[in-house]
């Protein structure tokens, strides 16, 4: 009997990075089809960082939450629809509520992987609305598998169904992932699941080697779209873990269909492991800087490669993007001095 | 119109009195022994307390017995305002108290139950600081006030069924079953606190020859417990209630048991006059319950009827989890005995939490 | 300064808030404690004043009502749900009350905007908002000042985990919500948004707060200079309240970063985001005691 992988597919919320959260009307609307089309079984959609993150902090979206959930459930049918959100940039009174009412089925809670307590009322709240909750811990590199579980532990009294551990910069090595994914399998009475991301070329078999391991969900997304160097490639899995005897319930030629419509559509440039992603990956930050620190760099006139350095030296965390200004004032400031 | 809902209300509270009458009518003797006692609760709005408070009211004014309860809590405020028939008792008294603060119990207090603690395991994930606090601090406090009593007759030290740490096999747990558990683990902080706790009251009981006896509360079930603790037989009924899928947690073979408020409350009260010294009493019910089983005998009151999901990481399948008690110790040392049964617990349990008085409030 | 002359003040909460109070009104020429009153006497807090020779109470706000002229004016520190509660009784024996809680029953208060108009108006409840809101919202009033039509206001406060205890984690969406709506009412602003990011990092980082305000063609330097004057008045019951980025034109945007470092009169130096709340309740009970003299 071959062994069930669910696989959860952010091209629509992961992605939207890569184009600064600017994927229209259409992409969604064509994406849903295709994605459906080939049995994806879960479509996660919105900003980047996910519900109520539009924001100067980091990127405001072209399209609002509403209108992103209302088109997605009407071009879903089977395929369950999923959302990230981050206690701290959304509320329950203004944006939870209306994703329930939206017809949300997976409200996927995320914190920094030290910081779970703080998505109590959060999944408690998507419980009890009688839909699914996943406890997300993000970049989950920056602590010990100990210290993953206890944090793991603290989501599942919340009541999350399942946890999914992100490799938010990129930094794991599959033994990491191994140990990791079989920490938390064996410490958790619900399901693990692993979320990639490619600066290190390794998406795919950490992921893999996630699944060996236990994890029952993996995230990919289609041509890896996704911010700097992408995320798990999602077609490639299929036809990975087909290869291996898993099941995903994913139709290849139609997921490559979708690729194809990708392409077209919103993804005509694959990502690819830029030396921005590579630093970032190596400094352990978080990928979805790399568009703002690019930014950033030039206006300040400072190399890129430093900044990301020292955003790791600090241990910068997801959503700190006005640190970036700071950081590159910083060095801007001192390269002015070692001129003189 | 207003008056007739009075009724209603009144009728709930009409068959808890006889869910407390039946718990203790087949123990004359023990009752007796309660006479012209003054018991303090600390913990004593939680559900344990507030059954012990219907317990007393009911034998109060069944039996005359002119029992005194006094009540002891972090927030009295909430429970007078959800329970004014028994806050406006003479017989039950209410004292604001954190046990985590050093404090006295009226002075001609005879009996004391220490059941102030903190089960809710959200609780212990966001919070375990305090849970230990409250737990280790409060028994040292409840333990010095209780040395202080003259009249002294009885304590009785509410732990917990998880302190034998977790099982290795199935059936169920007498109180000698022990299980290995690693120190210095976060999610464990509740459970080392409380077995803290057992030491520390084996300690006044020997040191300061305090009578102290310890139960050891496994699931209980009933009215006057909020849905949102989070065990399985509230989330339960907790998703039926909304006319949601009952969702399940792994495959549903996990077995629990639950026992009922009243049965709860008058084994505690039982221990007070028949406990042995340095003795620990299971109390819960013995008849266990896979998950699957529970959903769907709830599933059977709701009409339309709500489906029923698990969710099984595939990694567990086959994993088998059971926490139950053996209480033949209990039962054969106390002379207790179950008077209302699981099926029977669970109807009750829903009727009150389904009914649309309590929707209102 | 003799005590007999200081406004008599109490302080319910004997947590890291109340403690931080205590030790601010205890280098006071105005104000003097003269109860400390919580739930439990073991609490570091209560330790702290029985060190210090304040007295102490483990009843709560029972030890102000059973004897209503220990104090003046009180400073809840308890939570929101309590503090509904204590205001009723508290009003009934005409106290102020500054409270520290979320409940905002009473008139929102920023120091350095609207210090004197509460106390002249004669409020006796006085909420202090959020710790994130008394960061950003004299620096969104500044630039109103100059732009009185700010289409969106937007704050991103940064602090470090370790300053976040359970009840500011338990209450994130509360966080949000009240600064968002003091934001509007100060600045005017049509549309506001907050975020709260924890970060773990160690050592622990300082506060940190940045503005964001979508105005159409911003006239930078009489931005610069209100923020400027802004950030001298809130030195004044703020030392530690410093501009880390001036304000900086970026697309569409005034963004300025501030950050606040804490007296560290209890609480820790990085926890600036407690300090300037606490900060802003004592400025205000001082203030409340020179107008009573007069």
């Amino acid at each position: 009997m071959a062994k069930k992988i669910l696989i959860s597919d952010p091209t629509l919320r992961d992605g939207n990075h890569a184009v600064r959260h600017q994927l229209s009307r259409e992409s969604f609307i064509a994406y849903c089809l295709a994605a459906e089309s080939a049995g994806v079984p879960i479509v996660e959609v919105g900003h980047g960082n996910g519900l109520g993150a539009s924001s100067m902090l980091v990127g405001e979206c072209k399209l609002s939450d509403e209108e992103i959930l209302s088109i997605s459930r009407a071009n879903l049918k089977k395929t369950k629809l999923a959302i990230h959100l981050i206690p701290g940039f959304c509320t329950i009174k203004s944006d939870l509520a209306r994703a329930v009412d939206l017809g949300v089925d997976i409200f996927r809670v995320g914190a920094h992987c030290t910081e779970a307590d703080i998505t109590d009322r959060h999944i408690a709240y998507a419980r009890k609305s009688g839909k699914e909750a996943y406890g997300v811990l993000m970049m989950s590199h920056m602590v010990s598998p100990k210290v993953l579980l206890e944090e793991a532990k603290k989501m599942e009294s919340y009541g999350a169904e399942a946890i999914v551990i992100m490799d938010s910069a990129g930094a794991y090595f599959p033994d990491e992932v191994t140990q990791r994914i079989t920490t938390l399998v064996d410490g958790l009475s619900i399901a693990v699941g692993f979320h990639g991301h490619n600066n290190l070329g390794m998406a795919v078999i950490n992921s893999v080697a996630a699944v060996k391991a236990g994890a029952s969900i993996i995230d990919g997304s289609i041509r890896g779209f996704g911010a700097g160097a992408g995320n798990t490639q999602l077609e490639l899995l299929v036809a990975v873990f087909e290869r291996l005897g898993f099941e995903t319930g994913i139709d290849l030629y139609k997921i490559l269909d979708a690729a194809d419509l990708a392409e077209k559509e919103f993804n005509p440039v694959a990502p690819f492991s830029s030396p921005v992603s590579i630093v970032s990956g190596l400094a352990g930050v978080f990928s979805g800087f790399s568009k703002q620190v690019t930014r950033t760099a030039e206006e300040y006139g400072v190399d890129p490669r430093d900044i990301f350095f020292e955003l790791g030296r600090r241990k910068a965390v997801a959503g700190q993007e006005s640190l970036i200004i700071e950081v590159a004032h910083q060095l801007a400031t001192q390269n002015k001095f070692k001129k003189v | 119109m207003m008056l007739y809902q009075s009724n209603q209300s009144m009728d709930r509270y009409l068959e808890l009195r006889q869910d407390c009458l039946n718990a203790c009518a087949y123990q004359p003797d023990a009752t007796i022994k309660l006479a012209l006692a003054r018991i303090a609760v600390t913990g004593g709005t939680g559900f344990l307390g507030t059954w012990i408070a219907e317990m007393i009211a009911t034998l109060n004014d069944e039996y005359d017995l002119k029992i005194s309860l006094d009540l002891y809590a972090r927030n009295t405020a909430d429970w007078e305002k959800k329970y004014p028939h028994l806050s406006n008792r003479d017989d039950i008294k209410l004292y604001s108290q954190d046990v985590r603060s050093p404090f006295h119990f009226q002075s001609d207090t005879n009996f004391v139950i220490h059941a102030a603690g903190i089960p809710n395991n959200r609780v212990h994930a966001s919070d375990p600081l305090r849970v230990v606090q409250t737990t280790v601090e409060g028994i040292n406090n409840t333990l010095d006030a209780a040395n202080q009593l003259d009249n002294l007759i009885w304590f009785i030290n509410v732990s917990s069924g998880l302190v034998g740490g977790v099982p290795n096999r199935l059936g169920s747990l007498s109180e000698e079953d022990s299980f290995p558990i690693p120190s210095g683990q976060l999610h464990l902080a509740y459970v080392d606190a409380k077995r803290s706790a057992e030491s520390i009251a084996a300690i006044y009981r020997s040191q300061t020859r305090m009578p102290i006896s310890t139960i050891r509360p496994f699931t209980f079930i009933g009215p006057y417990q909020s849905l949102d603790r989070p065990w399985a037989v509230n989330s339960f009924m907790g998703d039926a209630l909304i006319g949601r899928d009952i969702r399940i947690h792994g495959d549903g073979s996990a077995r629990r048991s639950y026992l009922y408020g009243s049965d709860a409350a008058w084994w505690t009260l039982s221990a007070l006059v028949n406990g042995v010294n340095g003795a620990i009493y299971n109390v819960g019910s013995p008849e266990a319950i896979g998950h699957m089983e529970l959903a769907q005998m709830i599933c059977k009151k709701i009409s339309p009827k709500s489906g029923i999901a698990t969710n099984t990481a595939p990694t567990k399948q086959g994993k088998k989890d059971e926490l139950y008690p053996d209480v033949t110790h209990t039962q054969k040392g106390l002379g207790v005995t179950l008077t209302c049964g699981l099926e029977q617990a669970i109807d009750k349990t829903w009727r009150w939490f389904s009914s649309p008085m309590h929707q209102k409030n | 300064m003799s005590t007999f002359n200081k406004l008599k003040i109490a302080i319910i909460g004997s947590g890291n808030i109340g403690t931080d109070l205590l030790m601010k009104s205890l280098r006071s020429d105005f104000i003097t404690c003269t109860l400390f009153a919580g739930r439990n006497f073991n609490s570091a807090g209560m330790k702290k004043a029985i060190s210090l020779g304040v007295p102490i109470s483990d009843r709560g706000i029972e030890a102000i009502l059973n004897d209503p002229q220990i104090c003046d004016l009180v400073f809840d520190c308890t939570s929101a749900q309590a503090h509904i509660d204590h205001w009723t009784a508290l009003d009934n024996l005409g106290k102020i009350v500054i409270d520290m809680t979320p409940a905002k029953l009473g008139a929102l208060c920023v120091p350095a905007i609207n210090a004197v108009e509460s106390i002249a108006e004669g409020a006796r409840n006085l909420n202090m908002i959020t710790c994130g809101g008394q960061v950003s919202i004299p620096i969104a009033h500044a630039i109103s000042q100059v732009h009185h039509d700010i289409e969106y206001i937007e704050v991103a406060s940064s602090i470090a985990s370790r300053s976040a205890g359970p009840a500011t984690r338990y209450n994130l969406d509360e966080y949000v919500e009240t600064t968002q709506d003091a934001l509007k009412k100060f600045s005017g602003a049509r549309r506001a948004k907050a975020i709260l990011i924890l970060n773990p990092a160690v050592p622990p980082i300082d506060m940190q707060t940045t503005i964001y305000a979508k105005i159409s063609n911003p006239d930078l330097p009489a931005i610069v200079a209100s923020v400027v004057a802004m950030v001298k008045k809130i030195n004044q019951y703020v030392p530690g309240y410093q501009i880390l980025v001036p304000p900086t034109i970026e697309e569409n945007k005034v963004v300025t970063t501030i950050k606040v470092l804490g007296a560290g009169d209890y609480l820790p130096q990085y926890a600036g985001n407690l300090d300037i709340i606490n900060c802003a309740a004592i400025s205000m009970a001082e203030l409340i005691a020179q107008s009573n003299k007069s």
